[in-house]
């Protein structure tokens, strides 16, 4: 069962709490005050006014009126906006003193006790009241309710059984005082028979002080958003209307039963009036028949009882005088009756007298006069009269009795009956409503779900804290930013846990501030903070707050979102864009930005601006065709034309600059977008003057080649021709060398018989002759044909070509003991077949030079030095005389006579010409009959 | 010379001096019989084609081996070697070139278009009767030639 004044259910639409709300306790406590201070003045100052408060009314008992202060100060206190702790502590004393007071009244009433206390305000005042200073049981009992209501809401908010407990006490309390309140109102309102509590004008003032203090204190619960209604209108009206019928049945109840018992007391009395009658004719007759008794025996005897009778008489008139006191018309009966009982007494005495001095016959003359009987008739038709009026009021009062019982009986069942149907109708109505209700609350339940399963899946943090600034939910995303779990989070001060000390007092202030005022600059709005992390670490975040419990006690709910990376990004992106600008402003090269549909420029450097002589504003107006010479315009436009799709282009165009020079430019160009248009990033290098540059190069290069072409020409004719003459001198020279040599060897052969020993000489020498032609015609040859022939290089072992070389002299070095030693040459590049030759005329020339020696030693090496390959010969031969050294090389060139050593002067020459083709150097290191060593050095090749 | 039948030696040789030189060793090398001697390349042609002058001779007969100078007037060794050698008839002919040029370009052109051998004629007289020697012997004494319509 949900009951209506539901504590806080923070999903239902919510009312906003009226400051009414507060302003209710705030005037009750006044009231209450006021009415404490006016009464307890009034009986200190000695003034009944201030003691009754209300005219007409008694005065109030002054404990009571200490009471509503009391309460009243109480009251006031829990009704401050900021329940601080001392301020409670003062409520709850205040109510404490009430609850005490009240309580020991009541221990008074039930156990006899016979406290001090209650005087101390009213001391020792005379009253017929026989404890003047003790308040009714039913105050007590009333400030009991109240003093605990008032500790109860006294009590810290968090106290598990204050809610409950102020708003029994406090309903009770409202209820006690209301009810016989609405009574008096029935009363003046409607007439006395309303009146179903009996409420007299005395008790307005209490009554309405308790009903005060107890509204004021529900009104303080709703203030604090505990207290609720929520049930739907025509449910609570339904309530209100069973509520109502009950109590006016039972008020009616009440009545008609006060009025039926009211009515039997009224019988009783008129039963009583009636005996009280015959009493008075009973006491009547009896003194009459003294008298007659005297009269008639004259004895004083019979007049023993006469003065006891008179005096029985007098107080059954005095008996009747009182029960009739409310019927004047009875009274007055009575007035004379009594006077005519008192006249017949008269008389009677007189007889007696009479009879007592004149003896009988007087009394019998006067007796005579019936002035007796007159009376005693007139005292019987009094009393009939009397006994007929009291018969028919009694028979009135015997049908209202009747009639009173029957309504009675009627209204209650149903009253009962009526109200039994408008409770079962409301909760037949509130029942369907639960079953609404229930599933409001199936729904609410799923939308808490699903609002669940969004803060825990949100990417943001979401931290939510109550009014004190304790954490009261932490999500997901929130635990991963800031390190502490939920549960470790939840229930601790935010300030403490996430924000950074530096912030900590600014939020605090911010939170006590919106909860005095009201005002918060920060609700709703988005700020970017710092906050911290569990390790302390603080860091950027964007915070967004919101309320979340629009009743009761704030609650507050933040948005966190670490930006970290963002303010990285953003500072990045600013950077990144300085730079380029940076890059783009500052380029030295004239650079710029056109709109490939439009061509117009969209933005230039400063360079372009510095070199084309247009300014900034000039160059925005224009489009790209507009710095270019007419001519050109068709030609960029096929470019732009074909370009599409190609992100990278360069070109060379022909630029006009504004003072109309013409200039050749190098264009590299970058397909972009430019504020949301397809645009080109271009940069220009001004290539005018390498142009020019490059004119001028081409045009020496191409008289270069021109002249190149002829020079080779040349070369090449001269080379024909001198190919030529070697192959005519290859056959030619040499056929008649053959002929000179043959035809001497035949005239030996055929007749050197007859020729003289001088002859056969002589034609010997002729052949020699020829033959040594023959050999330096083949050595011319050899030499010009290694000047010629292309060199075809490649790597070349060089011990091995050596020894090929070595091999080849073996004809020369029959016979002879030569030592030759081949040590590790260094391999080289060069033409294997030019370098063979090298080796064999540097061996040969060795082999023949050491001809002399009997012990012949050759060595052949290879060094490295300074970058090159150097080979030498070194033999022990005859050496020769290094003055002339210079002469070695030279074709044709000897040192030594033919006679002597043989030779054409060509090897060394064939040596020196194979070197310096392959770019080395050749060279002789020898003294006169000790040897000598022929070095050369080629470049040395490492790769080899 | 009409009547020759079968001829051993075919020598192309235009220098009166080096024929009669040439002649002279094949002879002290006793290589004297049915030698032909052709005065140019064309002779050589001719007689080796049996046409002209030569129309009446077989060319079955020979020559066995041919030696050729270079440097002929009309046509010159190097043209008589290549027809020679490009003819299915005469190809097979040992041919050895016998001249005073000791050029690369003409002894790579030479063995290139197929000659047997290079000879080059030296100066020395005995040196040259030795080397005639030598290659008489090998080609007309040692080596055997594919029989003719074998």
């Amino acid at each position: 069962m949900t009951y209506p004044w539901q504590t806080r259910c923070a999903h239902l639409p919510r009312k906003s709490i009226s400051p009414l709300n507060r302003i209710f306790p705030r005037l009750a406590s006044g009231c209450l005050v006021l009415v404490g201070v006016a009464v307890l003045a009034g009986w200190f100052l000695h003034i009944e006014a201030l003691k009754c408060v209300l005219p007409g009314a008694r005065a109030m008992n002054p404990n009571m009126a200490a009471g509503f202060l009391f309460g009243g100060m109480a009251l006031a206190l829990l009704s401050r906006k900021r329940l601080t702790r001392p301020i409670r502590i003062w409520a709850m004393a205040m109510a404490a003193i009430v609850a005490l007071g009240a309580g020991l009244t009541l221990g008074e009433y039930l156990f006899g006790w016979n406290l001090p206390f209650e005087r101390w305000l009213t001391g020792n005042a005379a009253s017929e009241a026989l404890h003047p200073g003790r308040v009714s049981s039913g105050s007590a009992l009333f400030f009991a309710l109240a003093g605990g209501a008032l500790m109860a809401a006294a009590l810290s908010a968090r106290k598990r059984l204050r809610f409950s407990s102020v708003l029994g006490l406090s309903a009770a309390l409202l209820f006690v005082g209301a009810v016989p309140l609405i009574g008096f109102l029935l009363e003046m309102l409607l007439g006395p028979q309303w009146n179903f509590m009996g409420m007299q004008i005395s008790a307005v003032v209490s009554e309405a002080a308790f009903a005060l203090l107890g509204g004021g204190l529900l009104a303080l619960l709703r203030s604090e958003g505990r207290l609720q209604w929520w049930l739907p209108a025509w449910h609570s009206a339904g309530f209100a209307f069973g509520l109502l019928l009950m109590v006016i049945s039972a008020a009616a109840t009440f009545a008609f039963t006060k009025s039926m018992l009211e009515t039997n007391t009224a019988l009783t009395q008129r039963q009583e009036v009636l005996k009280e009658i015959q009493g008075i004719m009973t006491g009547v007759a009896e003194v009459a028949s003294q008298e007659r008794a005297y009269v008639i025996i004259g004895d004083e005897g019979v007049l023993a009882g006469r003065e006891e009778s008179k005096t029985a008489i007098e107080e059954d008139l005095r008996a009747a005088r009182k029960l009739t006191a409310d019927n004047p018309a009875q009274q007055h009966r009575l007035t004379e009756l009594e006077a005519l009982i008192r006249r017949r007494v008269e008389w009677e005495d007189s007889v007696i007298l009479a009879g007592r001095e004149s003896g009988l016959p007087g009394a019998v003359q006067m007796i005579a006069t019936r002035e007796g009987i007159r009376l005693s008739d007139a005292i019987k038709g009094i009393a009939k009269a009397m006994q007929e009026e009291e018969y028919r009021l009694l028979e009135r009062d015997r049908e209202l009795a009747s009639q009173a019982g029957s309504t009675a009986f009627a209204l209650l069942p149903a009253g009962v009956f009526l109200s039994l149907v408008t409770l079962s109708l409301g909760i037949f109505s509130l029942n369907t409503g639960t079953g609404r209700l229930k599933q409001t609350e199936g729904e609410l339940r799923q939308s808490e779900e699903r609002t669940r399963a969004i803060v825990d899946s949100a990417l943001d943090c979401v931290v939510s804290m109550d009014h004190r600034g304790r954490i009261a939910e932490f999500n997901p995303a929130a635990e991963k930013t800031f390190g502490y779990s939920r549960h470790e989070a939840v229930g601790q001060f935010l300030a403490d846990l996430i924000i950074p000390p530096s912030l900590r007092e600014r939020h605090r202030n911010g939170l006590s501030h919106y909860l005095a005022t009201g005002e918060a600059p920060v609700l709703g709005q988005r700020m970017e903070i710092t906050a911290m992390r569990a390790d302390g670490s603080e860091f950027p975040v964007e915070l967004a707050i919101t309320r979340t419990s629009s009743e009761g006690p704030p609650m507050f709910t933040g948005f966190i979102r670490d930006i970290t990376e963002r303010q990285r990004a953003e500072e990045r992106l600013r950077d990144s864009k300085e730079r380029y600008r940076t890059l783009f402003e500052g380029n030295p090269s004239p650079m710029w930005v056109f709109d490939l549909e439009t061509l117009s420029f969209l933005a230039v450097n400063a360079a372009a601006i510095r070199h084309y002589g247009y300014s900034r504003e000039e160059f925005l107006a224009m489009t790209i065709k507009d710095i270019r010479p007419r001519e050109d315009i068709p030609a960029l436009l096929d470019a732009l034309a074909r370009t599409t799709g190609n992100l990278d282009e360069t070109g060379q165009w022909r630029h006009r600059k504004k003072d109309g020079v013409s200039i050749e430019v190098e264009s590299s160009s970058h397909q972009m977008m430019w504020r949301g248009r397809d645009a080109s990033l271009v940069l220009i290098n001004d290539i005018s003057e390498r142009k020019r540059a490059e004119d001028e190069i081409r045009q020496l290069n191409a008289e270069l080649e021109e002249r190149v072409k002829r020079r080779t020409a040349d070369l090449e004719a001269a080379n024909k021709e001198l190919e030529a003459f070697s192959y005519s001198v290859s056959h030619d020279l040499r056929a008649p060398l053959r002929a000179v040599d043959g035809f001497s060897q035949a005239t030996l052969e055929d007749y050197g018989a007859n020729l003289p020993e001088q002859g056969r000489r002589y034609l010997q020498t002729i052949r020699d002759g020829a033959q040594r032609m023959g050999t330096l015609i083949d050595d011319l040859l050899t030499f010009s044909r290694l000047s010629r022939l292309p060199l075809q290089k490649r790597a070349v072992d060089m011990a091995a070509l050596a020894r090929e070389a070595l091999e080849e002299l073996n004809g020369m070095r029959e016979g002879r003991a030569i030592d030759v030693r081949i040590g590790d040459l260094a391999p080289c590049e060069g033409d294997p077949a030019l370098l063979k030759q090298v080796w064999v005329n540097l061996l040969s020339n060795a082999i023949k030079y050491t001809r002399q020696r009997d012990a012949a030693v050759v060595e052949i090496q290879s060094q490295r030095e300074n970058g090159e390959n150097v080979y030498s010969v070194c033999d022990n031969g005859t050496g020769f005389d290094m003055q002339y050294a210079h002469k070695l090389f030279g074709v044709f060139q000897r040192l030594h006579r033919a006679d002597e050593f043989e030779g054409t002067g060509v090897g060394l020459a064939i040596v020196q010409r194979v070197v310096h083709r392959h770019g080395g150097r050749v060279w002789a290191e020898a003294a006169a009959d000790r040897g000598a060593t022929f070095s050369f050095a080629l470049k040395g090749n490492n790769n080899i | 010379m009409s009547e020759t039948n079968t001829v051993e030696i075919l020598l192309v040789e235009d220098n009166p001096e080096d024929l009669e030189l040439t002649l002279r060793a094949l002879r002290k090398g006793n290589l004297t019989n049915h030698i032909q001697v052709a005065r140019d390349g064309a002779e050589a042609m001719e007689f080796i084609f049996c046409e002209g002058e030569y129309a009446s001779r077989h060319i079955e007969n020979g020559p066995r081996v041919i030696l050729l100078d270079l440097k002929l007037p009309r046509v010159d060794g190097l043209e008589v070697l290549r027809r020679l050698k490009s003819d299915e008839r005469t190809k097979s002919i040992p041919i050895v070139v016998l001249t005073s040029s000791k050029e690369n370009s003409d002894v790579s052109e030479s063995y290139r278009l197929g000659v047997n051998s290079y000879l080059v004629k030296p100066v020395n007289f005995e040196s040259f009767v030795a080397a005639v020697q030598n290659f008489g012997m090998y080609w007309l004494l040692l080596n055997q030639p594919p029989k003719p319509n074998a």
